[in-house]
């Protein structure tokens, strides 16, 4: 049975889609964003050790190379994840579909749906075929959040069984794109974001219409962190979109704060009021009939 | 008893204290100074070492502890003792339950329940626009809030959508006041989600209305029910003799062993608890003259028949605690709790229901039981059956579950209160999901407040954190139960309560 490393699920979200979700994030993402709030969803686990020595609770060793975590003995203080240089968490655990299904219907009762989020977790499309498939069958709709990179096109079994995807549109113009991506300075890394980038970027213009043709956009995200990402202009641009027309789908426009991101942008301010209201209204202005500023 | 003549100096001549509650005060001196109950010895043990609590409600019962009106039938024939007709249009509808208020008596001597507004109401709204009633309505709450001078009052809607019920909300909203206290009663088959949508969100800002789950209260009296006080359900037309309760954590140290405590001190306690409860309800009924002499009854807005007495329990936390011999991890955590905590509400229950309740055809003879909610004096007592604040569990599923294993044995009322993430505010449909979910499962009622809120429930009852700083700075304050939240809010931690859904 394939196994995904889960970085966390939350038995309740009010923040990943209507009424009251699961939130199951998985780790590992294909990019480096610069405002990235939970940076240790983006690698794997390199089994360094250097958290191992920083746990005050004694919940991490090193055995057989390996890092391993001991949940029991977890007091969630989160100091692993400050010592991490490599952008991870030694708390990610390996689980089937059915591990996290089982997680989840134990609180089948106080919940409508799942979201699933991350990382990015379209890069599992498999896992969440089959864990989407078995949440519809007892009746929990099923919300994914994505940066949109990886092209829904190939995996139409997958959109069958999802609800709604709820999807990050984090720039228009590619140079703004391919610098807001890739902020990390794991060279190798680094590197090979930017030779994806612009191949990510036709896939998101390919996602937002199949999606909206769909009928499967539950939502459009700006992160709006100004020197840093064109939110003007992908309002604009997401305005004058006419086909299919993407004014009628929710747009939640979410100011950069500098918490938990990493270097420099924790040195930034978090955006004005005065900003996010501009946009607000710019986009009222063309159009969108549900903005939401977070 | 001697009178204690220095109390009532000091009564007298308060600066911390109004008028009325110098009235009140000196009044129970009064009362308190008469005996009328024949205690054994061990009883007098029991209620020296406060393993039984009176509940203040003095030695001379000479009127219920809650009384809940037919006040439906009142709106259809008015009252001849008030002098007051049915009222034919808006205005006389207020006037009219405004002025019956004011003659409904209880423990507090003030009126513990105001009927189901918005079926009340909703006949009288035609013609007016919607400005109009919530003005109206605002004038009529605001009087409230003002001269019933203690938040142990309660005033229902639902479980019908009305416009009567919107409007209230609306109207209640930005005042924010103590009193009344609302509780919305809930049935998803009957209740729609929008109503709902908007209680909640209501509930986010002005801590009401709480919810009661009606499907489950429904089936204690049927639909004659109102929730009254902090949150007891109780039968309309009809109410609580008296409330009487047993503080489980003292009778916990005393115990030698669990079974010391199940077949030894807990039947004793129930025995002399409930043969207290009956002195009271005799007097009441036998001597008092309220149910021969009171216009309520004579003119049948309520009835002796409707009557009950409540066996009250409390500290059900630190007791299962100190038998399991644990501090922290027991109760609401560990399954040895989870028994030993059901254990205890069953035998409880199969005790109480050996001895005879007077004078209570509606219940079959027998006493219900109550989660008390706690006295000023309560330290290391946690409410009801509440899991203590500080040891609440991580999950807040996991807190529901627990809640709906017991809210079962408690008709009379139980519930639990959280405070909500503010931004809970922006997804109202979430916390209904988690509402029915908990419904589903058996808990009985739940109430929430916003994190920030200035006006939080203190065990039931709603209190303003600013108040109670001019109260703790010795000067005087409206409301009675600012002085009496005061000391609870701060033993027991209630402003650390685990913030849930953040």
């Amino acid at each position: 049975m394939k196994r995904v490393f889960v970085n966390a699920i939350l038995p309740i979200s009010t923040v990943d889609g209507p009424g009251a979700r699961s939130t199951v994030f998985l780790q590992g993402c294909n990019v480096a964003c610069a405002y990235c709030h939970n940076p240790e969803t983006q690698r794997h686990c390199c089994h360094c050790g250097d958290c191992v020595t920083t746990c005050p609770s004694k919940a991490l060793r090193l055995k057989d190379g390996k890092v391993v975590f001991n949940k029991a003995l977890c007091i969630q203080c989160d100091q692993c994840l400050r010592t991490c240089t490599h952008r991870s968490t030694p708390k990610a655990q390996a689980m089937t579909v059915a591990e996290v299904f089982a997680e989840i219907m134990k609180n089948r009762t106080f919940i409508r749906g799942i979201t699933v989020s991350g990382g990015e977790c379209t890069l599992y499309p498999d896992f969440l075929k089959e864990l989407f498939a078995q949440c519809e069958q007892v009746g929990l709709t099923t919300l994914l959040d994505s940066n949109g990179t990886v092209a829904f096109d190939k995996y139409p079994e997958l959109l069958k069984v999802t609800t709604g995807v709820m999807l990050d549109v984090k720039a228009w113009d590619q140079t703004v794109w391919h610098n807001l991506l890739s902020q990390t300075d794991d060279i190798a890394w680094q590197k090979s974001i930017i030779l994806q980038a612009e191949q990510f970027w036709r896939n998101l213009r390919s996602n937002l219409i199949l999606l909206a043709n769909q009928n499967k956009l539950a939502e459009l995200r700006i992160v709006v962190m100004p020197d840093h990402v064109d939110a003007s202009r992908i309002i604009a641009e997401l305005a004058h979109h006419t086909e299919p027309s993407l004014r009628n789908i929710a747009l939640k426009l979410i100011a950069f704060r500098p918490h938990n991101v990493p270097f420099p942008a924790n040195t930034l301010p978090a955006t004005s009021n005065q900003i996010m209201n501009n946009l607000f209204e710019q986009a009222k202005r063309q159009g969108f009939t549900n903005i939401c500023i977070r | 008893m001697i009178i204690d003549k220095q109390v009532i100096y000091d009564t007298a001549t308060s600066r911390e204290l109004t008028h009325e509650q110098k009235l009140m005060a000196m009044a129970k001196c009064a009362e308190n100074c008469l005996e009328n109950f024949t205690l054994s010895a061990r009883a007098e043990e029991l209620f020296a070492s406060e393993v039984i609590r009176d509940l203040y409600e003095g030695n001379t019962p000479y009127r219920p502890r809650y009384i809940l009106p037919d006040y439906d039938k009142f709106m259809k024939q008015g009252s001849k003792f008030l002098k007051t007709d049915a009222p034919t249009d808006l205005d006389e509808a207020l006037f009219a339950l405004i002025t019956l208020y004011r003659h409904v008596p209880s423990v507090t001597n003030f009126p513990v329940y105001l009927g189901n507004l918005d079926r009340m109401l909703d006949p009288f709204l035609d013609g007016h626009t919607d400005e109009e009633i919530i003005k109206k309505l605002r004038l009529v709450f605001t009087y409230l809030d003002r001269t019933i001078t203690d938040s142990f009052c309660h005033a229902n809607l639902g479980p019908e959508d009305s416009r009567a019920a919107r409007l209230i909300l609306e109207a209640e909203e930005p005042m924010i006041n103590a009193v009344p206290n609302f509780t919305i009663k809930y049935d998803p088959q009957i209740t729609p989600d929008e109503l709902m949508e908007k209680a909640i969100s209501c509930s986010l800002k002005c801590s009401n209305p709480a919810i009661a789950n009606h499907a489950m209260c429904e089936g204690s009296f049927g639909d004659a029910y109102g929730v009254a006080s902090c949150y007891n359900i109780l039968p309309t037309c009809g109410g609580a003799y008296t409330l009487t309760r047993l503080t489980m954590p003292k009778l916990a140290q005393m115990a030698s062993s669990v079974e010391n405590f199940m077949n030894e001190l807990l039947p004793e306690a129930v025995a002399i608890m409930c043969d207290y409860m009956a002195q009271r309800i005799k007097f009441m009924v036998e001597q008092s003259g309220f149910f021969e002499s009171n216009f309520l009854v004579k003119e049948g807005l309520i009835s002796a028949d409707r009557f009950l007495g409540m066996f009250g329990l409390t500290g059900l936390a630190e007791c299962v605690n100190i038998l399991l011999k644990v501090e922290h991890d027991g109760y609401g955590h560990s399954k040895e709790a989870e028994e030993l905590a059901t254990q205890i509400l069953e035998r409880t229950q199969t005790l109480v229901d050996t001895h005879h309740a007077p004078y209570s055809p509606l219940t079959g003879g027998k006493f219900l039981l109550h989660a008390q909610v706690g006295l000023d004096r309560d330290d290391g007592v946690t409410s009801g059956v509440r899991i203590p604040v500080g040891d609440e569990p991580c999950d807040f599923f996991d807190h529901l579950r627990h809640s709906a294993k017991l809210h079962g044995y408690f008709p009379t009322g139980v519930g639990d209160i959280f405070p909500i993430a503010t931004n809970v505010s922006q997804n109202t449909s979430a916390l209904l999901d988690v509402v029915k979910g908990a419904f589903g499962i058996g808990v009985r009622y739940l109430s929430f407040y916003a994190a920030d809120t200035d006006l939080v429930r203190i065990t039931g009852y709603l209190v303003k954190r600013s108040e109670m700083e001019k109260w703790e700075n010795h000067e005087a304050v409206l409301h009675n139960t600012t002085q009496l939240g005061s000391s609870p809010y701060h033993t027991a931690h209630l402003g650390d309560r685990k913030v849930r859904m953040g």
